[in-house]
């Protein structure tokens, strides 16, 4: 019973395709996407202006088939912004992109958090292209008074995320 | 001739607002509160009622009243090792016939006489001081009927340690100031950012007509030139301009403006306008600077810049000048922060304004931001990422205001809840 209602759900909210992600970007009037990757990936490169004073940030966001996608800050560097403090909600970037991989949601973690806040039937326009605005605006209030006043989960070594 | 805003008109108007947002709530934490204005009010009617009391026919029916900036609640509390200035006029109805001599000594004897007030009295070179150290001082000035000629509010002769007595007419300047204030310019109204976030709906106005324009613009000019003077390295922080000059000054600019017709973009195009147009107001005639009381020509405001020994007047003239080219230049570095980042744009208006009403205004809007995004009505405009009010599905069929660069038929993108993560 409860695998075909887990089967009806999935059957009426479908994972969305690369190519149904590639339309929702380029619709979305921002920046610029292409499907790389034999069709398993698709990238979006653009601008975000959180704030009417904040800087414009190049932003990557690159989103495999079955994999999380990934957030990276290319411009300006936000090392540099940083002087030398550790920034707060980041991955080590392991991506091909140079700069500094944002960790905008809480992603499963074993044993601690059972739904992933992003998942493949969310649209990338909608969930981390603001996730990733919203997050400038904290970055920015972070730098000028030392504190991350955007909430979050801290990491923990031990935990066993995907 | 003059200085000229560059940079400061060509930011955006988003932008423009933005900053006459952090002003305000920067000043706002500068303005007394009601529970302060209390306590001095109550304090200087104390010092009334105790000389009206006296048994002196100088003194007898004496009246003390506010002048200046706590009349014309244009006040900027102090920076933090300054005391509050409470400046007042003791007026004496029947001194007509009275020398100032008489006059000062009637007051300091009375006032020294007494048990509080005693130990706390000093002379000025315009009447007395009674010092709340650490606190606030009443700083209060002696006058008589001026018999001259009628005039608006009420012309008075003060004391005056050089000239014996001197025209003045606070109230009467006050009362301008009063008028001019009620003169409202034409500014196309839109929903400050916090407002826009906060707002129920994009019809929810709420009433911000507590604080006129041209307050708040004196409070800027004023808090502007505090923090200039109180530069360790501004060689003219101890001429720097006298606040009622300044305020005549930025009274005269404003009505000038205002009175134009001219329709405002901002409030902030309005403050640039008036800083732009003050030194305009100078007279120069003979050789010699003058600010004149509108309600009474014969006080002149500038007229310690005409004073010759030991350079004293060309300094003030001097610092005045400096302080102008100061604000010109504060006002531009800001605009030049626009696209520097939040954190800059503060940064830069914390050096012109100081550190503490600038972060407790960044405080404010950060917290505006994070209570929207609680509540889930944040949103992000589509084609440039810029944080905004998500239109509420059931509250408006109206756009929501976009805040920034876009333009307004661009879609908003209700953000979702999330939280944070991270491997660092």
């Amino acid at each position: 019973m409860a695998t075909s209602r887990a089967k009806l759900f999935e059957l009426a909210h479908p994972d969305l395709s690369i190519s149904e992600q590639y339309l929702a970007l380029v619709t979305s009037g921002q920046g610029e996407s292409h499907i790389t990757d034999h069709d398993r990936t698709v990238v979006w490169q653009g601008v975000l202006k959180p704030l009417a004073f904040s800087r414009r940030y190049s932003v990557t966001v690159s989103y495999t088939k079955g994999r999380s996608p990934s957030c990276i800050v290319t411009n300006p560097s936000l090392e540099e912004l940083a002087n030398g403090k550790s920034i707060p909600h980041t991955y080590t970037n392991k991506t091909k992109y140079k700069g500094t991989q944002l960790c905008l949601y809480l992603p499963y973690i074993a044993g601690k958090n059972k739904v992933s806040e992003w998942n493949p039937k969310l649209s990338l326009v909608e969930t981390i292209i603001p996730w990733a605005s919203l997050w400038l605006v904290y970055f920015e209030d972070w730098l000028a008074c030392g504190e991350w006043r955007g909430g979050g989960v801290e990491h923990d070594p031990e935990d066993s995320y995907r | 001739m003059g200085l000229r805003f560059h940079d400061a008109r060509k930011l955006e108007t988003s932008q423009k607002r933005l900053v006459m947002e952090v002003l305000d709530l920067a000043l706002e934490q500068l303005d007394l509160s009601a529970s302060d204005l209390e306590k001095i009010e109550s304090a200087y009617r104390g010092v009334g009622n105790y000389l009206a009391s006296c048994e002196h026919p100088l003194l007898r029916d004496s009246l003390i009243y506010p002048q200046g900036s706590v009349r014309m609640r244009t006040s900027v509390k102090p920076l933090s090792k300054e005391e509050f200035d409470v400046d007042l006029i003791l007026f004496l109805p029947h001194a007509s016939g009275a020398s100032r001599d008489d006059i000062n000594d009637v007051v300091w004897r009375h006032l020294k006489a007494h048990k509080i007030y005693g130990p706390l009295t000093e002379k000025l070179a315009r009447g007395f001081r009674i010092n709340y150290k650490g606190n606030y001082h009443l700083d209060i000035t002696p006058a008589k009927e001026y018999p001259f000629e009628d005039l608006p509010g009420q012309p008075l002769l003060v004391v005056d340690k050089r000239f014996e007595f001197k025209e003045s007419n606070p109230e009467g300047a006050a009362q301008g100031f009063d008028d001019a204030c009620r003169i409202m310019p034409k500014i196309l109204k839109r929903m400050t950012f916090t407002e826009s976030l906060e707002a129920n709906t994009v019809q929810d106005l709420p009433d911000q007509s507590d604080k006129k324009p041209l307050n708040r613009i004196t409070q800027v000019i004023k808090r502007h030139r505090d923090v200039w003077a109180s530069n360790e390295d501004n060689h003219f922080g101890d001429f720097k301009p006298i606040s009622v000059l300044l305020t005549t000054l930025a009274r005269l600019a404003y009505l000038r403006v205002v009175n134009s017709g001219k329709v405002f973009e901002s409030e902030f195009d309005l403050l640039l306008d008036v800083v732009e147009l003050m030194p305009m107001f100078i007279e120069q005639a003979n050789d010699e600077y003058r600010v004149e009381n509108p309600s009474m020509r014969q006080e002149n405001y500038a007229e310690k810049w005409n004073r010759k020994e030991k350079m004293e007047g060309a300094k003030l003239q001097q610092a005045f000048v400096q302080w102008h080219k100061a604000a010109v230049f504060d006002f531009e570095m800001i605009a030049q922060s626009s696209e520097k980042g939040m954190d800059t744009m503060f940064k830069t208006l914390s050096t012109a304004f100081g550190e503490r009403p600038v972060s407790s205004a960044r405080d404010r809007i950060l917290e505006s931001i994070s209570n929207s995004r609680d509540k889930g009505r944040l949103g992000v405009v589509a084609t440039t990422g810029a944080i905004t009010a998500a239109a509420s599905a059931k509250a408006s069929s109206k756009p929501a205001i976009a805040n920034s660069t876009s333009t307004k038929t661009a879609p908003v993108i209700p953000i979702k809840k999330n939280r944070f993560y991270g491997d660092q």
